[in-house]
């Protein structure tokens, strides 16, 4: 067993202008990667943390970047064998 | 060896679903792979999220009888897979450590004494006490003098219980919910231009719409579901516009093609200078209009909901006149030209070209436009006038009931809709758009109720802000609040609502879940059960109904407010409460309590046990032997079904994502009045505005008039006040998310940096907040996420140790007599 590890996806839309600025934001925040981007703007980011708090805070950070319409929390795991071999 | 692990494994996961939530084509289902309960060892079952009006559907996962996680319903047409940030946290409302669990009463030397601590007493005592209360009170001062301050947070049938106990057991319409601080105005603009409440629209109307126009409130933090579904519309259709007013730049401005700050009333203004221009540019859909609408002039002058001796209501010439008389055409564009681009432009501060393109939008008969409004048009001291003004706009471009043309009133609480006000429990109404007033709705009413004539009295009964006059005048002597927090909510805290509550002649009873700032002001305080603690149903604000089970026991001790309604009905015979005429008149009623007149009456208690879930609890219909919500609901439903409101059975609703009233032979209604889609219009027609005797919608010619208080060399400040994303209204279940409190612990006073600097504050300064009425601190804010322009401050509410209420003014609409909590005069000094 390892200390609990917490794994999410957010659905951000940023305005497609400020895309490129709103992805350099995001990835100053530590144990983000954006897993996906549509080209319009939108961008899937997949979190993994120590806490739940973190999760939060990096999602209203996130909210209130300038050039961010919305993020939404979509799915949420929290696990403590990360480590561990899929079966 | 597969070399993948398992946090691989999860990351595939989360990104699956959100690709699934975007609308990015994946292979596998997420919602399938998200409730896979081997997978997680968790029981997935829908409900419908606690918080605001939007009704996003939640999939809640159990494990040992605790509910451990949320996450948006893949299966939802609201919100299809989303969730925000507040509804994330759902998992953890339930479990604050403060949870009330036995109710407490004030007491000393083992009785009950207004001036004593609270202790532990059981339900029996409590109801003991609150029974002997209510019927001194009722015996010495009559129906009058008891009152129920209600929520849009009830479930259907906690608020149609509470009702019918107040309106036919106690006979007293001093019923009201706290959706009159939220909706009232946005039902008064409703019933006054179409005769029927609630939108024609749907939120199908976001991915048909040209351009959204955004009145005075702020979706990207209040309603983000909603708006991400805007914000897809507009950025996958690159000619659609987006216009967002208001009173200060928020954070729905960036994504705004046209934005403009306005001062606070000219809304107003603005509203009737795009009917001018509409006008003066030939846009008019004369065919439309011809066939669809009268025009009426209504009253002016019309006051501001104080006190009857205050200057302000003795001064106006038509105080509270909610009456029109008709005018032409020709008449009414008479009565907008002084509406000007210059005058608007001049008075409400945006600038000119911003104006003309926002009126261009409406004007093109080639864009479909959606309106979409809450907060800022309904707490106004003209919100009513200002609901019919955007209905104005849309009726005479014939822009309306069609995919995409949407005048569309947003609500606040998560059942605004389907409790408060489909079930009518304002001190006006009865359910199913019935009133008081009408002798033929109350017959409606006693008929479905099987209750002597004259048993529903035809008097209005008090609205929010007048109960709390009249516990402050002594005139309401028994109160029950139950859920909602409304000495937090309630305008001029201080002035008008504390001194009601601790007046020694009164007997306050709060039923919530924690100990919230009312509970506090109490003298009885019932523990709750809350949300998935019990079964439920709400009805969002696109008319959607939806359903959830029981999904987890309450705690030890706490009971859902429907079951507090029920329970305390026993305790009453109708000797107790009725007069004697009706009991001679029919003294087949003699001797019963009201538990068996209104809730074991044949009807309610016609649906056995057996009809239940095999797979959910029920702690009410355990208790009482009946499954009760089945029984209130269809009993219920007959209000509706046939006259336009129709509800689909119970047992539907807990199978789908939720329906669209009216549905009728099983279908949903998305646009209403248009024929293509409405049931209810008839004979080959395309629109009929059936909620008016002639099918015909009214333009009001309503002018601008000045706020009850505006700013002055001593109070030289606006003050609006509002929400934030993190929070929910006063905070008690958001706050006891340690996520969200630690996100946004602290209400802040937002104002622009040129007035602080001016003051000598520097950003994080303490500051004093005065009005005329109270002060308290706050902090200053001179950076993000809300920028007000010079000369107005924000203030939200939800901090329950800075209760920006005892600032607000009790000013109202005076045809809603819903309080104006955007605009009163403060000053701000260094604390």
């Amino acid at each position: 067993m390892t200390d609990p590890v917490h794994i999410a996806s957010l659905l951000v839309q940023s305005m497609p202008d400020r895309c490129a600025a709103v992805e350099e934001e995001i990835s100053q925040i530590p144990k983000a990667e954006i897993a996906h981007r549509d080209g319009q703007g939108r961008l899937i980011v997949i979190l993994e943390t120590a806490s739940e708090a973190e999760i939060v805070k990096a999602l209203i950070d996130i909210q209130l970047f300038t050039g961010v319409v919305s993020a939404s929390l979509v799915y949420h795991q929290m696990d403590e064998d990360l480590a561990s071999e899929a079966c | 060896m597969s070399g993948i692990s398992r946090r691989d494994v999860i990351k595939a996961q989360a990104l699956a679903a959100a690709a699934a939530a975007a609308g990015v084509a994946v292979p596998a289902s997420a919602q399938n792979l998200v409730t896979d309960a081997s997978l997680t060892d968790l029981k997935w079952s829908k409900a419908a999220c606690r918080f605001c009006g939007t009704g996003c559907s939640i999939m809640v996962a159990t494990k040992a009888g605790r509910v451990v996680a949320t996450h948006g319903d893949a299966e939802s047409e609201v919100n299809r897979g989303l969730n925000c940030v507040k509804g994330y946290f759902l998992s953890k409302i339930m479990y604050g450590s403060d949870r009330l669990t036995t109710p407490l009463l004030r007491k000393k030397n083992g009785k009950f004494d207004k001036d004593g601590e609270f202790e532990s007493v059981s339900w029996d005592e409590a109801f003991d006490v609150m029974a002997e209360k209510w019927k001194a009170t009722l015996k010495a001062k009559g129906p009058k003098a008891v009152g129920m301050f209600g929520s849009g947070q009830w479930t259907v049938w906690e608020g149609y219980a509470a009702s019918k106990l107040m309106k036919a057991g106690f006979r007293s319409n001093n019923i009201d919910p706290n959706a009159r601080h939220c909706m009232a105005s946005a039902v008064g603009g409703f019933i006054r231009t179409f005769g029927i409440d609630e939108p024609m629209g749907c939120y199908d109307d976001f991915e048909h719409a040209d351009a959204f126009v955004v009145w005075g409130a702020n979706m990207a933090e209040m309603h983000p579901i909603l708006w991400t579904r805007l914000a897809d519309r507009r950025l996958s259709h690159p000619h659609v516009k987006v216009a967002v007013l208001s009173t200060f730049e928020n954070r729905s401005f960036d994504l705004a093609d046209i934005p403009a700050v306005f001062t606070p009333q000219t809304d107003l203004i603005i509203a009737n200078y795009v009917a001018n221009h509409i006008i003066q540019s030939g846009a008019v859909n004369e065919e439309f209009v011809s066939q669809y609408v009268n025009f009426r002039k209504g009253a002016q002058d019309i006051g501001y909901g104080l006190r009857p001796d205050n200057p302000l209501e003795m001064a106006a010439a038509n105080a509270g006149s909610g009456a029109s008389e008709p005018m032409s055409m020709e008449e009414f564009a008479e009565f907008v030209k002084p509406y000007t681009l210059d005058y608007a432009a001049e008075k409400s501060g945006v600038p000119k070209e911003r104006l003309q393109e926002i009126a261009e939008l409406y004007a093109d008969p080639d864009r479909k436009v959606m309106s979409l409004w809450t907060m800022g048009v309904n707490q106004h001291t003209r919100g009513v006038w200002m609901n019919n003004l955007i209905y104005n706009i849309h009726l005479m471009t014939g822009k309306i009931s069609q995919p995409g043309n949407s005048p569309f009133s947003l609500t606040g609480q998560p059942s605004a809709c389907g409790t408060a006000r489909e079930v009518g429990t304002f001190s006006h109404r009865l359910p199913a758009d019935l009133v008081v007033k009408n002798p033929e709705h109350r017959e409606i009413a006693e008929t479905i109720w099987q209750l002597p004539t004259g048993t529903v009295p035809g008097w209005v009964g008090a609205h929010a802000v007048l109960q709390n006059r009249m516990l402050k005048d002594g005139e309401i002597n028994c109160y029950w609040v139950q859920v909602n927090n409304n000495m937090q909510a309630a305008p001029n805290m201080m002035q008008e609502g504390l001194p009601g509550y601790r007046n020694p002649d009164n007997f306050i009873v709060v039923s919530d879940a924690y100990p919230t700032v009312t509970a506090e002001a109490a003298d009885l305080v019932l523990p709750t059960a809350m949300w998935v603690e019990k079964e439920g149903a709400y009805g969002n604000a696109e008319r959607r109904t939806q359903f959830w089970h029981q999904l987890v026991s309450p705690p030890e001790g706490a009971m859902s407010d429907m079951w507090q309604v029920v329970e305390f009905s026993k305790r009453f015979k109708t000797e107790d409460v009725w007069p004697e005429e009706i009991l001679n008149a029919s003294p087949n009623y003699k001797g019963k309590t009201l538990y068996e007149v209104l809730f074991a009456n044949g009807k309610v208690d016609a649906y056995p046990n057996d009809q239940l879930s095999k797979e959910y609890g029920n702690h009410e219909a355990e208790d009482f032997g009946f499954y009760i919500q089945k029984g209130l609901f269809e009993e219920y439903a007959a209000f509706g079904r046939g006259h336009g409101h129709d509800l689909a059975d119970f047992d539907t609703y807990h199978e789908v994502r939720g329906l669209r009233w009216p549905v009728v032979n099983g279908k949903e209604t998305r646009w209403r009045f248009n024929g293509k889609y409405d049931p209810y219009v008839t004979d080959g027609a395309d629109f009929k505005f059936y909620g008016k005797p002639d099918g015909r919608a009214v333009v009001f010619a309503l002018p601008y008039e000045p706020p009850a208080e505006s700013p002055d060399e001593e109070y030289p400040f606006w003050l609006s006040t509002g929400r934030v994303l993190e929070h929910w209204h006063s905070g008690s279940m958001t706050q006891r998310v340690p996520e969200l409190f630690k996100a946004m612990p602290d209400a802040v006073c937002f104002m622009h940096p040129d007035d602080a600097e001016k003051l000598g504050l520097r950003r994080g300064a303490g500051v004093r907040i005065v009005s005329r009425r109270g002060e308290i601190i706050s902090r200053v804010e001179t950076r993000g996420r809300n920028k007000p322009p010079r000369g107005l401050i924000f203030v939200p509410w939800f901090d329950a140790r800075q209760l920006i209420n005892k600032v607000t003014l009790d000013a109202t609409d005076p045809l809603s007599k819903q309080t104006d909590f955007k605009k009163c005069a403060v000053r701000i000094e260094a604390a």
